[in-house]
């Protein structure tokens, strides 16, 4: 049955202040809600985030106890945003890393509440894993399946633009926007990337992926994030590398959003160019 | 002590730097528009800028306007 990995993310421009007293809303395209699994279960497999210019404190909840304990203040959460270099310069923070995960169930809704300072933005972005997602049938490899395919590799700009909204995802721009060296036809696995300006969430979606979101953290304490998607996959011991065909790269998306309005990363995508499919048996 | 300081009383300063980003406007258009890029902040050695602290500049702007808007608040006191 068909896994899926799922990036969401929720934010607010502009908080009114105070203890746990705003709620973070969806982003366009993303939702809060645990979609309907014939499992019964999924899991965040990771989450970050950041508060643009003070520090903050996120509460997670759920209705279910097993993921969250309680209702009151569910899984609390602190964002250091004053950290390295001070606001504004860190982009995001951890929240959730593996090899930590919260269990999540079908039909159940998270809800974000912030403790925070009036007029800063919060931004929180998580990664979600579904052993069976109906109507997904999203390419994701192994590292070894991609080795065994390897013909060369491609690292390709690619200049997303965060909204003018803080939190808010700017403007899609094609893979291919900046860089045209991709080859129809042939497989690319996504390793990872490289920024120039930390950026709480860079976004990857495309029909491949059941035009759902995939992505990753690329604040201050992820700037390794050239072989994120490698990392991911072998901390999990699962196909998490996600995979696109050449013909399709005008399809593959990438967006970013960040506490700061407009933020520009410049993306270098790092991809390996498969023979076939590594995504096959995966 | 302060006699072991090779450069003293050190003007700090401020520039912003705007940045040229291409917005695609459709298959065949594309224009350019400016983006808030960085802000830097730095002391001028001899005359050479050294920065300091590199920040988003859509942050100070939103700063500075926010800073802007509480100093136009009448004051009910």
């Amino acid at each position: 049955m068909p896994r899926a990995v799922v990036l969401n993310t929720a934010s607010k421009a502009s908080l009114t202040g105070g203890t746990f007293a705003d709620t973070l809303t969806a982003n366009s395209l993303d939702s809060l809600s645990i979609p309907n699994l014939p499992s019964g279960q999924g899991k965040i497999v990771r989450m970050w985030g950041i508060d643009s210019a003070s520090v903050c404190e996120l509460a997670v909840t759920d209705t279910r106890f097993e993921s969250i304990h309680d209702q009151q203040y569910g899984l609390r959460y602190n964002i250091p945003a004053t950290a390295f270099g001070g606001a504004g310069a860190p982009a995001a923070f951890p929240l959730i890393e593996p090899p930590a995960s919260v269990p999540v169930y079908s039909g159940d809704t998270l809800t974000m509440t912030v403790t925070g300072t009036a007029s800063d933005a919060v931004v929180v972005s998580w990664l979600s894993e579904y052993a069976d997602l109906p109507g997904v049938q999203a390419l994701f490899a192994r590292w070894d399946q991609v080795q065994a395919l390897r013909r060369t590799q491609l690292n390709a700009r690619c200049a997303p633009v965060a909204s003018g909204t803080k939190g808010a995802y700017g403007t899609a721009r094609a893979i291919n926007a900046d860089d045209t060296r991709w080859t129809a036809d042939r497989y690319y696995a996504i390793l990872g990337f490289t920024v120039q300006i930390p950026v709480t969430t860079v976004s990857f979606r495309g029909y491949m992926w059941g035009n759902l979101r995939f992505g990753a953290p690329a604040g201050s304490p992820f700037l390794t994030t050239d072989n994120f998607f490698i990392d991911l996959s072998q901390r999990f011991n699962e196909a998490l590398i996600p995979v696109f065909n050449g013909s399709d790269v005008g399809n593959v998306l990438l967006e970013v959003a960040d506490s700061a309005a407009s933020t520009s990363p410049k993306v270098d995508v790092i991809a390996i160019e498969c023979s076939a499919n590594p995504a096959v048996g995966a | 002590m302060s006699d072991e300081y090779s450069h003293k009383n050190l003007k700090l300063v401020g520039r912003h730097l705007p940045e040229k980003h291409s917005e695609i406007v459709s298959a065949h258009e594309r224009q350019t528009v400016e983006l808030p890029g960085t802000y830097e902040i730095g002391a001028v050695i001899e005359g050479a800028f050294i920065p300091l602290a590199r920040l988003k500049a859509g942050e100070v702007l939103d700063a500075i306007e926010r800073a802007k808007q509480s100093d136009d608040e009448p004051d009910d006191s």
